[in-house]
């Protein structure tokens, strides 16, 4: 009796040949966009580090100085902070004030509030040129000793501070001993902060603040 | 002898077609987190512009109808809208921030603060 009559037959050659042919399609096709997505996720991954890190640096930078107290005659202050990649020589990189928002391993005066002076720096990398590490300094205004030291980038470009007082003047810098800022607190403090991603693709951040002034009221 | 038959074409482009169906799920959940990860990259942006339309309105008061509408020139692009309603207390507002991609657009963010007339 034939094979094929009785239905156990194989495939033919064009019926193999096809389902193998139709096969390799549908998985070139599948495992094509696979790897389009796989390697999408990767590079939205790379992004996504660097967008929660710059978000979370400019919103540290902004929570502590609108703690700051800045125009207290008992704490003047010198703000400028210009972490510059251009080539003009590198000039100041401390940004430094008087906040009660110090936070934890500051432990003056307890139970009412953590006063402490908060130091944002930054240091140019070595192996790594347009690049700069941030630290955050804690230091205790009733010990000059208890100093707390957190690296908190290693991949910041760029963090400018802009000033402006009541009438909208812009300043680059502020300066609370100098006669010239008496009278012209900064009303508003404008941020921005530009990051690096693994990728050397640039994000940037923009952040404004109202310095809560209530030890003047 | 009729057990020993060999699959027909039909039957390898179903068991083809189910494989392919359960690449496309998996494909679809990489999509899904893809797109998690965008959106919560924009409402961090949200959160951050949010605070900054507070600051400039405490800092300049409410008067300056400029505070009211405005956008983040991003990337990405977000519009904000202010809407201030009085409250049961005389001196405290309830001041709602809605920002968004587009105008028109359902929020990507609402943001609600009490603020003291000053």
């Amino acid at each position: 009796m034939d094979d094929r009559s009785l239905g156990n037959r194989g495939f033919t050659l064009i019926e193999l040949l096809l389902a193998v042919g139709l096969s390799a399609l549908m998985v070139g096709v599948v495992m094509g966009t696979y790897v389009a997505i796989r390697r999408g996720v990767a590079d939205s991954l790379v992004r996504h580090e660097a967008e929660v890190e710059g978000g979370l640096i400019t919103k540290q930078m902004m929570l502590d100085l609108e703690m700051a107290y800045l125009g207290n005659p008992a704490f003047p202050e010198r703000l400028f902070f210009e972490g510059k990649v251009s080539e003009t020589p590198w000039q100041t990189t401390r940004l430094s004030f008087v906040s009660s928002m110090a936070g934890e391993g500051i432990s003056g005066l307890k139970g009412i509030v953590d006063l402490g002076r908060i130091t944002y720096r930054l240091e140019p990398m070595e192996d790594k040129e347009r690049c700069y590490l941030l630290y955050r300094d804690l230091s205790s205004l009733m010990s000059r000793y208890s100093v707390k030291s957190e690296l908190i980038s290693d991949r910041i470009v760029r963090i400018r501070v802009v000033y402006e007082d009541k009438n909208h003047r812009v300043s680059r810098r502020w300066d609370s001993r100098s006669q010239q800022w008496r009278d012209r607190l900064p009303n508003l403090i404008r941020l921005e902060v530009v990051i690096l991603d693994q990728h050397g693709e640039r994000h940037t951040f923009h952040g404004e603040v109202h310095p809560m002034q209530d030890w003047m009221e | 002898m009729r057990n020993s038959w060999g699959m027909t074409l039909l039957e390898v482009l179903v068991a083809v077609a189910i494989l392919a169906i359960s690449f496309v799920l998996l494909i679809r959940t990489h999509i899904q987190s893809f797109t998690m990860i965008a959106e919560s990259e924009i409402m961090n942006r949200a959160a951050l512009l949010g605070e900054s339309v507070c600051a400039r309105m405490e800092a300049y008061g409410w008067t300056d109808v400029s505070v009211l509408h405005g956008y983040d020139p991003g990337p990405p692009r977000l519009l904000y809208r202010t809407k201030i309603t009085s409250t049961s207390y005389p001196d405290v507002r309830k001041v709602v921030i809605h920002i968004s991609r587009e105008r028109g657009k359902e929020p990507v963010m609402e943001l609600t603060r009490w603020m003291t007339v000053h």
